[in-house]
């Protein structure tokens, strides 16, 4: 789970009506600025989950999101639809503002689905200022999962060990898409020494090609 | 009649080349494609079933098919419309004129080198028609198709199972026993080889079986009267040595020149159902009149008859299948079966694709399946995956191809990965164990790892806290199977 910087670009429009009614409930994607939130966010995140960096749209889809994004709206029909949930980050948050730019993400539908209303810890919350995930996080390169860093304190650990479940960041799903993304890339990246750069799981790999520069 | 097979078409220059054409005797039917439009869950389906290009057999019918897919994704369905297609009946289908196709849906069959496809018209009649933009073989023009030489010598052209062969021993004694009368076997006098199509689904199956019995049976009142005869010359003192001798000499030569057909299935399915600890008996003691023509089953150790009844539901499986398939002489067949794997441990389903292969001889097998044990045995483009569309309104087939329809743009080869493999790859199963169990006790196996690797490096792995951490990470490890992991 990589840093996110959510400051980019977004619609004055959006942030007028959410300052106007921040407690303004959930209403999905019948919520007019639905589509807008989900573009932004899926552009900020390059395409890929917030929590798990699996791609739910490709690359090709992604200029078209770009391109048909102007001052904050998305001015077009994209065609196919991402696998992306929105996703809100704190339960508690989404009861009091459902539409708190902070507290979204996009992310891999089943892991919003699994993630539901479970409690978390802002520690692991991808945009928190500071956040950076090798402070964080290890990652075992024989089994292809995450760990908690065993330089934190045996309390941020536990954190960490709990938000790694919560996130679904070891999602036996993705774990699939992750080890065969990651050993091909790496065998490519040993054998030929080229500068290989992944359509998907970016943090992994690069704890990996450090791992065995 | 009802049936009316017409054919129309462009008859062109080519006629009389290809009249010339029919002098060589046709050997082969096979389907090469599947067009269904606006049929039930299919709004547009079009399914190639050709060798792929990269392929020794290239655009060539392929010898077998294998259709999976959710429940109601219409897999059945296909094998009810082949059966429709193929053996031109209504009846194959139900009785409601909506499960009729209209005549946009079609089924492409290779007759020897020609095409052609065959539906059904408003009109209610069967029509076999060349593709337009190829020669016309006139041969075809006006006749039935029941009559054509091909289907004449090679009756039955189709033989179907149905997904449950036999769930309830006691309602079906078929193979032991008469349970049909004697006026159903009359209407059926014909045998099974005089037919187009054998059905073996639950309400046609006892008189099929019972017409596999008759046979059976000839052969051993034949064998029974050589010995009888042998044996009353030898009881009759009038009787000479000469003429023992030449009755045993003719009863020789009969055995010689006749194959038992009971001893040929045996050998043929013995090594097969040797894993349920039983075998067929191929020694008829003729205890009873009654027994002639049953298949008898028994324990391979201890040679213990078994009564149907008391056989497992694989085995009564296995035989059901196997022994019309053998006893038909399955030779350029279309063959359908729905559920293979219908009550076989997962060591048979792994064989049973291979086995029916190898008791026929230039078939075409259409099977229908959930395992991905079953769907190991196959290569990719004879797997047709079958899927609603995101909509969930129709299904769809699948496109397990990445570019052009060649043998190395495959996605998934399940011939070459491991079970756990195929179900995520090929049956869509989104995890590979119990979800969200699984991953957290591999998280903290992960976590156990480091922390003992890390008292390792430090030189502090001595005393019982060590111990305890490396016997709880052992214990872990037994429970994930976390060795198959790596």
């Amino acid at each position: 789970m990589r840093k996110l910087d959510k400051k980019i670009q977004f619609s004055e429009a959006y942030k007028n009506w959410q300052e106007a009614y921040p407690d303004h409930a959930y209403d999905s994607s019948k919520n007019p600025f639905y589509k807008d939130v989900m573009t932004e966010l899926l552009i900020v995140q390059d395409g890929l989950c917030a929590y798990t960096e699996f791609r739910l749209v490709d690359r090709a889809q992604l200029e078209i999101y770009k391109q048909g994004f102007v001052e904050g709206k998305l001015t077009l029909d994209p065609g196919t639809k991402a696998m992306a949930h929105l996703e809100h980050f704190d339960p508690k948050v989404k009861e009091s503002q459902a539409w708190h730019w902070g507290n979204l993400f996009a992310v891999f539908g089943p892991i919003n689905e699994d993630k539901g209303t479970k409690a978390i810890d802002p520690l692991m919350k991808p945009d928190r200022d500071g956040y950076d995930p090798a402070e964080l996080l290890t990652y075992d390169s024989e089994l292809h999962f995450f760990y908690p860093n065993r330089n934190r304190s045996l309390e941020e650990q536990e954190i960490i060990r709990r938000m790694i479940l919560v996130l679904g960041i070891n999602n036996p799903t993705i774990m699939l898409h992750r080890r065969k993304e990651l050993v091909t890339a790496l065998r490519k990246h040993r054998w030929l020494g080229e500068k290989v750069e992944v359509d998907q799981f970016p943090t992994a790999f690069a704890f990996l090609t450090q791992k065995h520069a | 009649m009802w049936i009316n097979l017409l054919v129309e078409g462009n008859f062109g220059r080519t006629r009389q080349k290809h009249r010339k054409d029919r002098t060589a005797k046709r050997h082969h039917m096979k389907i090469h494609k599947i067009i269904l439009k606006d049929y039930q869950q299919f709004k547009d389906l079009e399914i190639d079933l050709t060798y792929p290009l990269g392929h020794e057999k290239a655009g060539q019918p392929l010898d077998k098919v294998c259709f999976i897919g959710q429940s109601g994704t219409g897999k059945t369905t296909l094998l009810r419309l082949i059966k429709f297609f193929v053996t031109r009946r209504k009846s194959e289908l139900h009785t409601s004129e909506a499960e009729i196709p209209t005549e946009d849906c079609k089924i492409s069959i290779r007759l020897d080198e020609y095409d052609y496809n065959i539906y059904h018209n408003k009109d209610g009649q069967f029509y076999m028609v060349p593709p337009q933009d190829l020669d016309v073989d006139p041969w075809y023009e006006g006749r039935d198709l029941k009559e054509d030489e091909f289907i004449r010598t090679h009756r039955p052209i189709l033989i179907s199972f149905a997904a449950i062969q036999d769930r309830n021993p006691r309602q079906s004694d078929y193979l032991i026993g008469e349970v049909v009368s004697k006026d159903e076997l009359m209407k059926n006098a014909a045998g099974l080889e005089q037919r187009d199509f054998v059905d073996f689904s639950e309400e046609s199956r006892n008189i099929q079986f019972q017409l596999i019995r008759q046979k059976i049976k000839g052969f051993q009142a034949k064998e029974l009267e050589h010995k009888r005869k042998i044996a009353e010359l030898a009881l009759d003192p009038n009787s000479s040595l000469d003429q023992i001798q030449v009755a045993t000499d003719s009863f020789r030569i009969w055995s010689a020149n006749t194959k038992s057909p009971i001893a040929e299935f045996a050998l043929s399915i013995n090594p097969l159902i040797s894993a349920f600890g039983v075998e067929i008996k191929t020694e008829n003691d003729f205890e009873s009149i009654m027994n002639l023509g049953d298949v008898q089953v028994r324990t391979s150790v201890g040679k213990v008859d078994l009564s149907r009844s008391s056989l497992s539901t694989g085995t009564r499986q296995v035989i059901d299948t196997c022994l019309p398939i053998s006893f038909l002489k399955c030779v350029r067949k279309i063959i359908l079966i729905d559920e293979p794997e219908s009550s076989l441990y997962p060591d048979i389903q792994a064989k049973i694709i291979d086995f029916y292969t190898k008791l026929t001889t230039d078939c075409q097998f259409f099977y229908a399946t959930h395992s991905p044990i079953i769907a190991s045995a196959f290569d990719p483009w004879e797997i047709v995956e079958l899927k609603f569309d995101p909509t969930n309104q129709f299904v769809v087939q699948e496109t397990n191809y990445v570019g052009e329809r060649h043998v190395d743009n495959y996605t998934v080869y399940p011939k070459y990965q491991r079970w756990d493999r195929i179900l995520m790859n090929l049956f869509d199963l989104k995890e590979e164990g119990n979800g969200n169990v699984r991953q957290e006790e591999m998280l903290n196996a992960v976590i156990l790892k480091h922390e003992i690797e890390a008292l390792v490096a430090a030189g502090k792995n001595k005393g019982k806290a060590f111990k305890d951490k490396v016997e709880a990470f052992q214990l872990l490890c037994k429970k994930l199977d976390f060795y198959a992991e790596a």
